[in-house]
């Protein structure tokens, strides 16, 4: 066993495997793909609101276990939130691999990705999803500021 | 008697562990070290105007190593050797300086196998000048398919661009049919030797091109330096691609008149002491018995891809056993992300690279995201070969 079979525990290989359940969207109100370019990884997230709610999050993954995971957590967790709410997820999937201060609330099951904060070179694929949310909430509603 | 592998300080002393990443970059030798630590420490000076007895001697380092890329690339003339900043940079200086005599409509032929580098500079010369690019298409086995080629030339052909040996899968391109295709129409052709030139000495005149490039990272050389050879007839045709230093003969406010090739190509101080190391390599590289060390890599990569033929989940993608082919293997595992692969095959000591290795036209081709790479050089011993295996079989069992 090797420090890096951490990153791979159950949570996380439960979270990748309904990654495959992803798909698009009904009358998605934004879709944004997000590349990283290190990698090549993709991932296409699509939002569909109503009013100030999420009502569903879909989308395309092409990329690494850690990637499909967080893509299926993003989609399992956003329904029925706020936007302002999934603001804060991303929020808090950027502490949790800056400085691994845990996630709390509805982001909770971020915390499955704890063991990534220790490996520098895969925040971003951990981050993408988040990153690709992001761009697609920026198009429907931006951010203050 | 010192083996070939303890010439290479990070094998020698283990810290590379198996590393099996010589597509990315291979170990530095250590007569490559020796040669630029003696240039730094007892001959450091700027090269080409200096008369002073040290720079005159660093002068003569630069232009031997010069010399040593010359007789690397089986060229006659040193001066068709231009040092550059790498491969990439060779093949930006060409799609400018050879760009430049191009005008809308002109045609460009690129490899379907190609390196982004090999892809991008062609994009943003289409960009500035109007030319057409069209592909050469790859084969299910990635070998450039040579019987589309006559088709794809035209009157306004002017430039075929293509691998000399594929990043990806290995597979090593006929390069004297392409030129012999090519002359007969009046094009010119690049060839990218990046990969090939970590596995013996090649020979530009009898295959026929117009440019080679390589790079020093890929050749057990220092990083930040590669070559473009180019034909002298060719290189008189090139306007120089960048200005200053000693690539000129005199400077006016009203204008500037050039040196000649390679100077003219060499704008600012060059990378001396690596030029000096890559010369270096290119000694060593010629004194080595390369029916040899091919025939010990090929055993080597015989039984790596007995190994992954074992393996229920595992394709191998390009041209399997061939034998026109180099060491470098690339294999997609069902279910199990090249990425995660090279994470945990990184934490057993096992180096390899997952990705697209900037080569995502072939990816499509070959309709994956990403593969993941195992690439052997010289040095590699079948010891590596088992650390592979045991770590890939931990690895998968991991990520079920």
């Amino acid at each position: 066993m090797s420090g890096a079979d951490g990153i791979y525990d159950t949570r996380i290989k439960e979270l990748a495997a309904t990654a495959r359940d992803l798909g698009p969207v009904e009358h998605a109100d934004c879709r944004h793909e997000a590349d990283n370019f290190l990698c090549g990884d993709r991932v296409a997230v699509e939002v569909a609101r109503d009013g100030e709610r999420i009502k569903a999050v879909g989308g395309k993954v092409r990329g690494c276990l850690l990637t499909q995971a967080a893509a299926a957590l993003v989609a399992q967790a956003a329904p029925g939130l706020k936007v302002a709410d999934l603001r804060g997820g991303i929020k808090q999937a950027e502490a949790l691999m800056a400085d691994g201060t845990p996630a709390t609330g509805a982001w909770e099951g971020l915390n499955a990705f704890t063991p990534v904060h220790d490996a520098k070179h895969r925040h971003d694929c951990v981050l993408l999803p988040f990153q690709a949310l992001a761009a697609c909430l920026d198009q429907t509603e931006p951010r203050d500021g | 008697m010192l083996s070939l592998r303890d010439q290479f300080p990070s094998l020698a002393s283990g810290l590379a562990g198996t590393y099996l990443d010589n597509a990315a970059m291979t170990q530095i030798a250590t007569p490559v070290l020796a040669r630029m630590t003696s240039f730094e420490t007892g001959g450091r000076a700027n090269v080409k105007r200096g008369i002073y007895p040290l720079a005159t001697q660093a002068t003569a380092a630069f232009e031997g190593a010069r010399a040593a890329l010359a007789r690397y690339l089986g060229a006659e003339n040193p001066n068709e050797v231009v040092f550059t900043s790498g491969a990439t940079g060779a093949i930006n200086l060409v799609a400018h300086g050879f760009g430049a005599g191009l005008t809308a409509g002109d045609e460009i032929i690129i490899g379907e196998a190609e390196h982004h580098a090999n892809i991008v500079p062609w994009q943003m010369l289409r960009d500035r000048a109007g030319v057409i690019l069209k592909v050469l298409p790859v084969d299910d086995a990635g070998y450039p398919r040579l019987d589309a080629l006559d088709d794809l030339m035209t009157a306004r052909t002017r430039l075929i661009t293509i691998t000399h040996a594929s990043n990806v899968t290995g597979a090593v391109t006929d390069i004297a049919a392409i030129c012999d295709r090519a002359r007969a129409r009046g094009v010119r052709v690049l060839v990218d030797g990046a990969q090939m030139a970590a596995h013996g000495p090649v020979d530009v005149t009898t295959l026929g091109c117009d440019f080679y490039v390589v790079t020093g990272h890929k050749m057990f050389g220092p990083t930040g330096v590669g070559v473009l050879w180019a034909r002298a007839e060719v290189q008189e045709t090139m306007t120089p691609f960048m200005g200053g230093g000693e690539m000129i003969r005199r400077v006016t406010f009203g204008e500037t008149t050039y040196a000649p090739p390679p100077h003219r190509f060499e704008a600012g101080t060059p990378p001396v002491t690596q030029a000096v190391g890559l010369g270096a390599a290119a000694d060593m590289l010629l004194g080595l018995d390369w029916p040899e060390i091919r025939a010990h890599e090929q055993i080597l990569f015989g039984i790596l891809m007995e190994r992954l033929a074992a393996l229920d989940r595992v394709t191998v993608i390009g041209p399997g056993g061939n034998a026109r082919r180099l060491p470098i293997l690339s294999f997609t595992v069902a279910g199990a992300h090249p990425h995660d692969i090279c994470e945990l095959m990184g934490a057993r000591g096992v180096a390899l690279r997952g990705g697209h290795h900037c080569a995502q036209p072939l990816m499509d081709r070959f309709g994956v995201e990403a593969t993941t790479r195992a690439s052997l050089a010289l040095y590699n011993v079948q010891g590596d070969i088992d650390a592979f295996t045991d770590a890939l079989d931990e690895t998968l069992k991991v990520l079920a």
